[in-house]
């Protein structure tokens, strides 16, 4: 009998620093994402927004997508800052960097 | 601290930002910065003449054009210069591509600032000169973290690693030539 292994795909949760809201910066590193990898690919890295914030949010994605998504996010306008990147949301937020606060 | 293996530098960022706070944040350990009135640590100065007399702070002579001599030598557009540099470049020399422009382009023109950032490394490899990716930020938002600048240059195929041992290499050698005591 052959056992089938359901596997969760692995994510990386993302802190990023913004100018203005973070559901339009979400929206421009989704479509930036897509303009550049194609649209197949931006569905495939699943960017959700985690935790919104007033200058600092968290976005996940999935992690055999996360340099097409640090790509789109250093080019997008207004510009969004990366300031930590990690496997949990626990350990993103205990590492702070003086960013986003557990809520 | 994974992402602290190999030292990443930035060599241009400009404005008012708190460069200390940044280096652990960014996981950059070295920035570039016009020179303002103030030394401060991690930072390399980035000067458009060299200076007269003896400074007590590591700089790097900038320009942004062919016939000046430099450290570094500031690229907008590489195949309007290619023929340019393949005539008037010295060996040794920094050509630095920045990132910001490209923050403004549409999805075309970013394809094509990757093709040239390609153009540029190869262009570079074959003629003993530097490749350096610097952000161009002008405020602490535009700033890019270090495994930003590893994606970029993997999707330009390069490889991360080598380039920041190569650039760390080149900048302390750059470094070691302007030095001077006042």
């Amino acid at each position: 009998m052959s056992l089938m292994l359901k596997r969760r795909p692995k994510r990386r949760y993302l802190s990023i620093k913004h100018v203005g809201q973070s559901r339009d910066s979400v929206n421009a590193i989704i479509k930036r994402c897509s303009e550049l990898f194609g649209s197949i690919a931006v569905e495939k890295a699943a960017i959700r927004l985690v935790q919104e914030g007033e200058k600092e949010s968290i976005i996940k994605c999935r992690l055999e997508h996360i340099e097409n998504v640090l790509v789109a996010i250093t080019l997008i306008d207004p510009p969004a800052v990366t300031a930590g990147m990690s496997g949990t949301i626990k350990q993103l937020r205990s590492r702070g960097n003086g960013l986003v606060a557990a809520k | 601290m994974e992402a602290l293996l190999f030292n990443r530098i930035d060599l241009y960022i400009s404005g008012d930002i708190d460069i200390a706070s940044k280096i652990k944040t960014l996981s950059i350990s070295r920035f570039g910065a016009p020179f303002e009135g103030d030394v401060r640590e991690a930072v390399i100065y980035r000067l458009r003449t060299t200076p007269s007399g003896a400074v007590n702070y590591p700089y790097l002579v900038v320009s942004e054009n062919i016939s000046q001599p430099a450290d570094v030598l500031m690229i907008r557009d590489f195949n309007k210069v290619k023929e340019q540099l393949k005539k008037k470049i010295k060996k040794g020399t920094g050509l630095e591509l920045t990132v910001n422009p490209a923050r403004k382009m549409d999805a075309r023109s970013v394809g094509k600032w990757f093709n040239n950032l390609s153009d540029l490394y190869a262009f570079c490899h074959s003629s003993s000169c530097q490749f350096i990716l610097s952000s161009g930020a002008r405020s602490e938002y535009e700033m890019i973290s270090g495994p930003c600048l590893d994606a970029i240059l993997k999707t330009g195929g390069i490889d991360p690693q080598s380039h920041w041992r190569n650039m760390g290499e080149w900048v302390e050698e750059r470094l070691l030539r302007n030095v001077s005591y006042a």
